[in-house]
């Protein structure tokens, strides 16, 4: 040992131990860890685990990971490397419900066929150019049945239905990378995605534009709906709500039949789960028809509402101050504050319910809102609120709007915090005690004199048309538990407020931005009765804002608005002036003005340059306070502690002299 | 007291007899500074996070670790106080493990004092905090990686400025062999379990692992194999040379 101790052998020695160390230790010591992120990003949650653990059917998860063409990319490598091991994790905990293999898909092998047959996306990065696959196929193994067995037999129908694809890990994607797997595990496990009945008074899911002449996209909020849920689109006529029906949703409910109403009313008292969304102003349905009266791009419910014990305060929607959005505008003009647009961030969430639990920012333009009723039977939790710096604006005021600024004009907050969203529960009964009224048409036989073949024009010979009135009454009077969830703002599901869709490699990518799309699949998972997977989703931070600067630059543009208003105050009255003094002149045309009213002249309009000039410069203030704290940072930083260290060092010296010089002494 | 604890307080007060741990202290918290604001551009990102500081450290370290460590032993060797040293009662690998601690004791107060910047992310917004400390633990590690590299180094040369360069070359070394630059060179005939041992050998992408938050068994057992083999290596070289 002492001999080794002093020989190059010995260095040998604590080179190959080195090694073996460290391959040994990387490959065979796995899970043990400390996980210190503040969400524990890092460690399964509760949700995932109740899934996997109670998992009904075996699921066979495959990794396609090209790990020979994946050489150089020791990023796409590192990420591989944890998908691989969180998967091992959910095997491990899945109590052998849980099948699991890593498949490296070669070039030209049956094995990347296999992947590409299934969805997967090859992406040209590898060495020469070659495909590299990294996705997951997960297949549900039904009844001791695997769907191979089922593709073996020639049934494609039965294999796509139990087969959930993950096509690309996309690296960026990262935060969400638990959520992804433990939905396509649940997806997988479910027999029947629940259905979602959707009612929508503006074209959610794509059609022609009559403005642009152009066959519009669905919106992404229903391909994340898609994801999760069988949809059924319900025309605004329907008469009846099926029973395979488990949630309805409500977008934008306007001039409704009593028919469709009594429908409505039916299926909340029948314990069905309702999604309302309502709005005080539906940005999309006006654009769609922009003369359009202001009233009718409201949202209506007839008694319904006010029934569930909510109203939509009529003809107002919300300004936020404290919530606003700053909007770049067309050309080369300043962004602008748009108290309309708001940002809505944990600080108005009920921080209780599970709906808003993880979220960071909700968008929402001209949103209504929502006032519970005195005399309700229900319970209405308020989910959203605005700040207190906000207050009524009229809705007429965006039908005309160019400049949002001009929303800041006599705004003044009422210090109330408005509801935006709420829960409905509790006892209600049905709108319709009496039943309601329905038309028909007699039928032609018995209509002889009726003009049937008659032009179109006449419309009013058409309206003498003989009519049947049934009552239709009330299936169900009254429940013990609705169980509802109404959101005052229509426009949340616009893509322009929290997505950014971008072309990628021939697919749609959506990159979101905000979180309307997680609340939006929280609510309906809320109602559809999964909690687990809504406790998994949205854990990741997208980010962490700098609160500070943005407060500054918040208070910089309230206080330079209001330098702003004086100075055009003062320009308005000078240049109101200066056009009387011109008029005097102008009036007698070759009055010469005396020199006492030429220097007044002369003063005014030196003094409109003078307020022009600081109006500009009111405008360039705005950043400053922010760049000085910037850089008063930077210093700090930079050349504090070592500032201190130089000074506390030459202290030291100086002590250390003297005291050595009253020692030589 | 035992042997170590007296080496590493005379080594520890040793840098601070001349003027030497404080001019690195202070380059090390500027050129920091200037890279986290400047290069890494902190407060234009707007993040509440110190990826800006932490992204730019290794290579900080690179320069600074190795500067630290080149006087552990060379000096000793070149000024003939090694004799001295080694005719106390202290055994080789007690004097290793003493000067060790006491090097990476000043890298320690070096990285705490970039504490400002801690402040100053938590004053500007809400960062994950945890992230943060695992980072600067870390970083820490790192940074004993380095300094244990460079103290085989300086006990094999007596010249101070050899060994700052041989333990530039050797660090940075550990902390390219993770990026595509290096494994492109080996790509074309290495096989791939070489590949990936190389990676794992990284400095840098156990590292990087740490500064997700996540501190994982592999990364603490990589940096204590690291610290220990290279500080066993320095005790086989002293020894060696000592027969010499």
């Amino acid at each position: 040992m002492k001999a080794m101790m002093q020989s190059k052998v010995g260095l040998m020695f604590v080179l190959v131990a080195f090694l073996v160390i460290v391959v040994v230790s990387s490959v065979s010591l796995k899970g043990g860890r400390i996980d210190l992120t503040e969400n524990n990003l890092y460690t399964l949650s509760d949700g995932s685990k109740n899934i996997v653990q109670n998992l009904e059917q075996s699921v066979k998860l495959t990794l396609y990971f090209s790990d020979k063409a994946t050489k150089e990319l020791p990023a796409v490598r590192t990420y591989a490397q944890r998908v691989k091991e969180l998967l091992q994790e959910y095997q491990s905990l899945s109590r052998g419900k849980i099948e699991f293999q890593v498949v490296d898909p070669a070039p030209f092998s049956e094995e990347e066929d296999a992947a590409s047959a299934a969805g997967l996306q090859g992406v040209p990065a590898g060495l020469r150019g070659d495909e590299i696959y990294f996705g997951l196929v997960g297949e549900s193994v039904a009844g001791g049945e695997s769907s191979e067995a089922a593709a073996a037999s020639g049934d494609p129908l039965n294999l796509a239905k139990n087969e959930e694809v993950i096509p690309f890990f996309q690296l960026d994607k990262e935060k969400f990378l638990e959520y992804d797997l433990t939905k396509l595990i649940f997806n997988l496990s479910q027999t029947e995605p629940p259905t979602l009945g959707i009612i929508s008074g503006i074209p959610i899911n794509g059609g022609f534009d009559y403005a642009t002449r152009q066959n519009q996209p669905a919106w992404v909020v229903v391909q994340q709906m898609e994801d999760l849920f069988q949809l059924e689109w319900l025309s605004e006529d329907v008469t009846a709500i099926d029973d395979n029906i488990d949630i309805l949703m409500l977008v934008h409910p306007n001039g409704l039949s009593d028919e469709t109403l009594l429908a409505i009313d039916q299926f909340v008292l029948k314990g069905g789960r309702t999604l309302v969304f309502m709005d005080g102003l539906a940005e999309t349905a006006q654009a769609g028809a922009p003369m359009m009266p202001a009233e009718a791009s409201a949202s209506d419910l007839g008694p319904l509402l006010q029934n569930w014990g909510l109203e939509l305060v009529e003809g107002k929607v919300l300004g936020d101050y404290a919530n606003s959005l700053v909007v770049s505008m067309r050309g080369n003009r300043s962004p602008v504050r748009h108290i309309g647009l708001v940002s809505l961030t944990p600080d108005s969430f009920a921080s209780e319910d599970v709906l808003l639990a993880g979220l960071e920012s909700i968008n929402m333009s001209s949103v209504g809102i929502l006032q519970p009723v005195e005399s309700a039977t229900t319970t209405v939790t308020p989910l959203i609120r605005s700040s207190d710096e906000s207050n009524l604006l009229d809705a007429s005021l965006f039908a005309t709007l160019t400049s949002p600024e001009t929303l800041l004009n006599d705004f003044s907050p009422s210090g109330e915090r408005y509801i935006l969203a709420a829960r409905v529960s509790g006892k209600a009964t049905t709108a319709f005690p009496d039943g309601i009224k329905v038309e028909d048409d007699a039928p032609d036989s018995e209509n002889a004199d009726a003009p049937v073949s008659d032009d179109v024009s006449e419309t009013e010979s058409s309206d003498e048309k003989p009519k049947i009135t049934r009552t239709v009454s009330p299936d169900v009077t009254s429940a013990d538990n609705i169980n509802l969830i109404v959101i005052a703002d229509t426009d949340i599901l616009t893509d322009r407020l929290w997505v950014q869709v971008q072309e990628f490699f021939g697919q749609r990518i959506a990159s979101p931005w905000a979180d309307n799309a997680a609340l939006l699949v929280n609510s309906l998972d809320n109602l559809s009765g999964n909690a687990d997977l809504i406790s998994v989703r949205s854990r990741g931070r997208f980010s962490r804002p700098f609160d500070r600067v943005d407060e500054l630059r918040r208070q910089a543009e309230e206080k330079l608005l209001e330098q702003q208003k004086a100075l055009q105050e003062q320009l308005a009255e000078t240049d109101s002036r200066l056009a009387e003094l011109e008029q005097v002149r102008g009036e007698d045309d070759k009055a010469i003005l005396s020199e006492e009213q030429e220097q007044t002249v002369l003063k005014f309009q030196e003094e409109r340059l003078k307020i022009r000039k600081q109006l500009r410069d009111v405008q360039h203030q705005l950043d400053q306070d922010i760049e000085t704290l910037g850089r008063n940072l930077k210093l700090v930083n930079i050349f504090l502690v070592p500032l201190l260290l130089t000074v506390l060092a030459l202290f030291a010296r100086v002590w250390m002299r003297n005291r050595r010089l009253s020692v030589q002494h | 007291m035992n042997m170590t604890g007296i080496i590493f307080k005379r080594e520890f007060q040793g840098y601070f007899a001349t003027p030497l741990a404080y001019i690195f202290i202070v380059i090390f918290l500027v050129l920091s500074g200037i890279f986290t604001f400047y290069i890494g551009r902190f407060y234009d990102r707007g993040q509440a996070d110190l990826a800006a500081f932490f992204n730019y450290l290794p290579w900080l370290y690179l320069i600074l670790a190795p500067a630290v460590a080149m006087r552990l032993w060379s000096e000793e060797r070149n000024s003939g106080t090694i004799e001295l040293l080694m005719t106390l009662p202290v055994s080789t690998s007690q004097a290793v493990i003493g000067k060790f601690l006491a090097a990476w004791g000043i890298m320690g107060i070096a990285l705490g004092l970039t504490f400002p910047l801690w402040i100053t992310v938590n004053y500007l917004g809400e960062p994950d905090n945890g992230v943060i400390f695992a980072t600067y633990l870390g970083s820490w590690l790192m940074a004993g990686g380095f300094l244990a590299i460079g103290s085989c180094l300086s006990a094999a040369t007596k010249s101070q400025v050899i060994a700052f360069v041989l333990t530039l070359v050797l660090c940075f070394v550990f902390v390219v062999s993770g990026f595509p630059m290096v494994q492109d060179f080996f790509s074309e005939w290495a096989p791939l379990w070489l590949l990936d041992g190389l990676s794992t050998l990284s400095i840098l992408s156990h590292f990087d692992a740490i500064s997700r938050g996540v501190i994982d068994l592999r990364d603490l057992v990589y940096f204590a194999a690291m610290i220990g083999c290279w500080l066993i290596a320095t005790v086989i070289v002293i020894n060696m040379k000592k027969a010499d």
